[in-house]
């Protein structure tokens, strides 16, 4: 049942080393571009890589009434999950002959679990702030779930199959779903949902510094805190990712293809930076409007014309 | 005896014996109850490696050319639904030995749920549709005493529950006539009806409206919230979770697959799903709005039939198997919920969510089996409710029935929503002051939530044992692949063993730098951070009841609108009915006033009425 060779892939390549260390270069990257939109130098490279060090080796305070196992625990079941998510996309993509773990809808799945873990994890803190991020991540999940499962089933329609092989096969003979109106459509309300689902802003409001003071995330400290970290980093590096496959071709690693993958990969994360240091927050019901709103009625209109024929 | 009788018989006549045991010595009708049920569940064990057994009794001929045949049929599929029947019977006597102790329940409650084993035994086994007519009224009328054993309140929502079931009833009776006059046999291995001409698609609504009521689902869902309440959480957990589902889905899939002709894409078949992917979406939503906890578990029972429905009206095979699986696995984490509801109300004394908070310290296995069955039936990978939501996922890509697909996942979400609202209402959160001395509750409580959270977590990770044992023989091989613990289908895969392990080599990598950090000494010695202020307890508890207020309050008015009538219960059709009865009350009280000459007058005008009627006629 087990090939070892699924544990060195989980651990070391394209599993959790990898993915953590491109997730916190990508962590770096939303620092650096943030700094410059904003007229200032930012962080050396491996700032986010000193900030993992140093809260390792900080105290870890687990607060009065606070459920601890749970509290400890939550984050790091989150972070399983994620680094999961990045080597079934990764597989998929190295060897687009084969199909690996599960297919579009377990990625979709097991990409909540981080998000599920949060709140548990929030809510084992017994922090009222928490509490009340907790639950507006929840209300968030459940806002930008519809219109990101439409948008994503536009290219399964097409396709006819979950499969990454079969999206990935389908794009190399049709072309990317972006060459098509409905591809263009659905990735756009799928980079909407993906800002939401990283809680950059305008969608950070389980966090919102300045309101909750860090809301979900507001009681770790030390250790729990850099897997917290770890684990927005590794998201954050696994949604372009999943983005890229599902509607843009895929990650190749032959020839020149390295470089245009690369280039795919920084565009999107630009864009997410982008809107992100241009828009300011909005209230969770807003937010839970625009989702089920707007990008409903686009998701939906890109699935229409998908079945149509565009 | 014949080998098919034991599992109706046995239990019929040992559900005699409690009804002679005083109250007080319930315990003892328990017990007997669980040995004899443990006898059968044994027999089904046994029958269970059977392929193929029948039993055939005349029981009389309806003037000369009627016969009418109690007829037996043990293959696989109702050796799958008879087994688990049992298995559920043992648990939950088990569970409410425990339960029932300084209660004032008569020891009768054993007689009843026996004679429910019983009776659900005859209608799976039976191969006669007017036996199984008269083993689902036996049912019927079963729930209405277990309903009437409960709290307060208790009579209303048993005489509602009766209604809807009765009314069900006698459309299957509809059903099952219209069959015999125009096919001339009752029996279900026999017929194949096509469901083109209005007779056949008469008879299959008739017979599928005694099915989905039985199953719960929506337009007739509205008796299981009614009864959620005032109904012993174990007998919540036995009926509407566990046995009207695997009754109700199998006569669906009976129906589906063997007596009539379904074809996929037919209008029969989009009925069926848009029933099913309806259900799915406003039971969810009403049960993100309830603050019992009793009440909201009741919803989630409605809500997750839409699946079953859904998948097996498709016609779909993987669909199919997506259906009957998540019938399996609903009762299980369904059964889970809801005997944890029964564990908090017996320590705690209520389910109201406002009231609660904190458990998990003190009810360490209630938490943790809940928390299990919450995440199971959010569909959680790699938890059982999944893989069965995967294979109707499937199932729907297949079809391209993509509205329906869309629907289910989002049910999907919105189940997750309500669920973390459970847990953070019950078990996490902060513990209200009231909540001091509250203990775990009895090992034979613990027992049976502790069995089925297992089974939640078996037939997840190691979904090919249910799959291939139960499952794939009922529909036929070749739409799903099970080989090396992986399911395939030819849209999809899902490894759920290998990303199980997988998972908990990520666990074990956290904890790793947990223990290389400084983590492994932590500080518990520090209040929670409010912004510098400090903070009476109560004042700073957020109930989880409070989640979702800004969506359900001020959103959508639309969405408002449809929360407050579902509440009130404007969608129920038992309300409606209700009402027009009352109405109808009224005019025939307005004309009986107690005054002999208008009575006489009515005579009159009656007499002329006939008498003009007969001589122009």
């Amino acid at each position: 049942m087990l090939d070892p060779i699924y544990i060195v892939y989980y651990l070391i390549f394209p599993g959790f080393l990898f993915t953590a260390v491109a997730g916190l270069l990508t962590t770096w990257v939303d620092r650096k571009v943030s700094a410059r939109v904003q007229w200032r130098v930012g962080p050396p490279w491996f700032q986010p890589f000193a900030d993992m060090i140093k809260l390792l080796g900080k105290e870890v305070i687990v607060p009065v009434g606070a459920r601890r196992t749970g509290f400890l625990l939550w984050p790091v079941v989150g972070l399983a999950a994620a680094t999961l998510a990045s080597m079934i996309l990764w597989l998929s993509n190295l060897w687009p002959g084969t199909s690996f773990v599960g297919d579009t809808i377990v990625v979709i799945y097991i990409m909540t679990i981080p998000a599920i873990s949060m709140i548990l994890g929030a809510s084992a803190s017994s922090n009222p702030l928490g509490i009340v991020g907790a639950s507006r991540e929840m209300k968030l999940l459940f806002a930008y779930e519809l219109p990101l499962v439409i948008a994503v089933l536009t290219t399964i329609y097409k396709v006819g199959s979950f499969s990454f092989q079969a999206v990935l096969a389908h794009q190399a003979q049709e072309g990317v779903m972006l060459g098509s109106v409905s591809g263009v459509i659905a990735f756009i309300v799928a980079i909407f949902c993906t800002q939401a689902k990283l809680n950059l802003l305008p969608f950070d409001i389980p966090e919102a510094e300045t309101e909750l003071a860090g809301g979900s995330h507001i009681e770790y400290s030390g250790a729990a805190l850099a897997v917290v970290k770890l684990n927005m980093a590794i998201m954050f590096f696994v949604m372009p990712v999943f983005l890229i496959t599902v509607f843009w071709g895929g990650i190749a690693f032959t020839g020149w293809h390295i470089l245009t993958s690369i280039l795919k990969y920084v565009a999107i994360v630009v864009i997410l930076v982008l809107i992100k240091n241009t828009n300011p927050r909005v209230r969770i019901d807003q937010a839970v409007r625009f989702f089920w709103g707007p990008m409903f009625i686009l998701s939906v209109a890109a699935m229409v014309l998908a079945v149509l024929g565009y | 005896m014949h080998e098919l009788l034991y599992p109706i018989i046995v239990p019929a006549i040992a559900g005699i014996i409690p009804i002679f045991i005083p109250r007080k010595g319930k315990m003892v009708a328990g017990i007997i109850s669980l040995a004899a049920v443990a006898w059968v569940f044994v027999r089904a064990l046994s029958l269970f490696g059977l392929w193929e057994l029948a039993y055939n009794v005349r029981l009389f001929t309806i003037a000369g050319i009627y016969p009418i045949d109690f007829s037996l049929r043990l293959y696989h599929f109702s050796a799958f639904i008879l087994l688990f029947i049992m298995f559920f019977g043992l648990l939950i006597i088990l569970y409410s030995l425990g339960f029932l102790r300084g209660k004032d329940t008569s020891s009768t409650y054993y007689t009843f749920i026996l004679w429910t084993l019983s009776a659900s035994a005859g209608a799976v086994l039976t191969d006669n549709l007017l036996v199984l007519l008269v083993f689902w009224e036996i049912l019927t009328l079963l729930l209405y005493f277990l309903v009437n054993m409960g709290g307060e309140g208790h009579e209303k929502a048993a005489a509602k529950c009766f209604t809807i079931l009765g009314f069900s009833d006698a459309a299957m009776l509809l059903g099952v006539l219209l069959i015999w006059l125009n096919y001339g046999t009752l029996s279900m291995s026999q017929l194949s009806i096509a469901t083109g001409d209005t007779m056949g698609v008469i008879a299959f609504v008739a017979l599928f409206i005694g099915a989905i009521a039985k199953a719960g689902a929506m337009p007739l869902h509205s008796w299981v919230p009614a009864i959620a309440v005032p109904t012993h959480p174990p007998v919540m957990a036995f009926l509407p979770a566990a046995l009207d589902k695997l009754l109700g889905i199998y006569l669906l899939a009976r129906l589906v697959l063997d007596i009539f002709i379904i074809q996929t894409g037919s209008a029969l078949s989009l009925m069926m799903m848009t029933v099913g992917a309806a259900t799915i979406i406003f039971a969810v939503m009403m049960a993100l709005v309830q603050h019992n906890l009793k009440k909201l578990l009741s919803f989630h029972a409605v809500s997750q039939v839409g699946y079953m429905i859904l998948g097996v009206g498709s016609g779909i095979p993987i669909a199919i198997i997506g259906g009957l699986f998540h019938m399996l696995n609903n009762a299980i984490y369904k059964g889970g919920l809801f005997l944890a509801a029964g564990a908090v109300e017996k320590r705690v004394g209520t389910t109201e969510l406002d009231k609660l908070g904190g458990l998990a310290g003190l009810m360490p296995i209630t938490f943790v089996t809940t928390l299990i069955a919450a995440l199971s039936i959010s569909g959680v990978p790699p938890f059982n409710g999944f893989v069965s939501k995967w294979l109707v996922y499937q199932g729907m890509l297949e079809g391209n029935y993509m509205i329906f697909l869309v629907a289910a996942i989002f049910g999907s979400a919105l189940t997750l929503a309500s669920f973390v609202k459970v847990i953070h209402s019950l078990f996490l959160g902060r513990k209200p002051d009231g909540l001091k001395d509250i203990k775990e509750v009895d090992f034979s409580m613990q027992f049976p939530m502790i069995l089925l959270a297992l089974l939640c977590i078996l037939f997840g990770v190691m979904a090919r044992l249910p799959l291939e044992r139960f499952i794939l023989p009922i529909v036929g091989g070749g739409a799903v692949m099970t080989a090396n613990g992986v399911v395939e289908t030819t849209q999809g895969l899902w490894n759920p063993g290998l990303a199980t392990i997988l998972i908990i080599i990520g666990i074990i990598v956290g904890l790793v730098i947990y223990a290389l950090s400084r983590a492994r000494t932590t500080r518990t010695d520090e209040n929670i951070w409010i912004g510098g202020n400090i903070m009476d307890s109560e004042e700073i508890r957020i109930p989880g009841t409070h989640f979702y207020k800004t969506v359900t309050d001020d959103l959508n008015p639309v969405f408002t609108g449809a929360f407050r009538d579902g509440e009130k219960g404007a969608m129920d059709g038992y309300n409606i009915i209700g009402g027009l009865g009352g109405a109808l009350v009224k005019v025939l009280r307005a004309m009986h006033d107690g005054i002999l000459s208008t009575y006489l007058s009515w005579v009159v005008i009656g007499l002329g009425v006939l008498a003009f009627i007969l001589m122009f006629h």
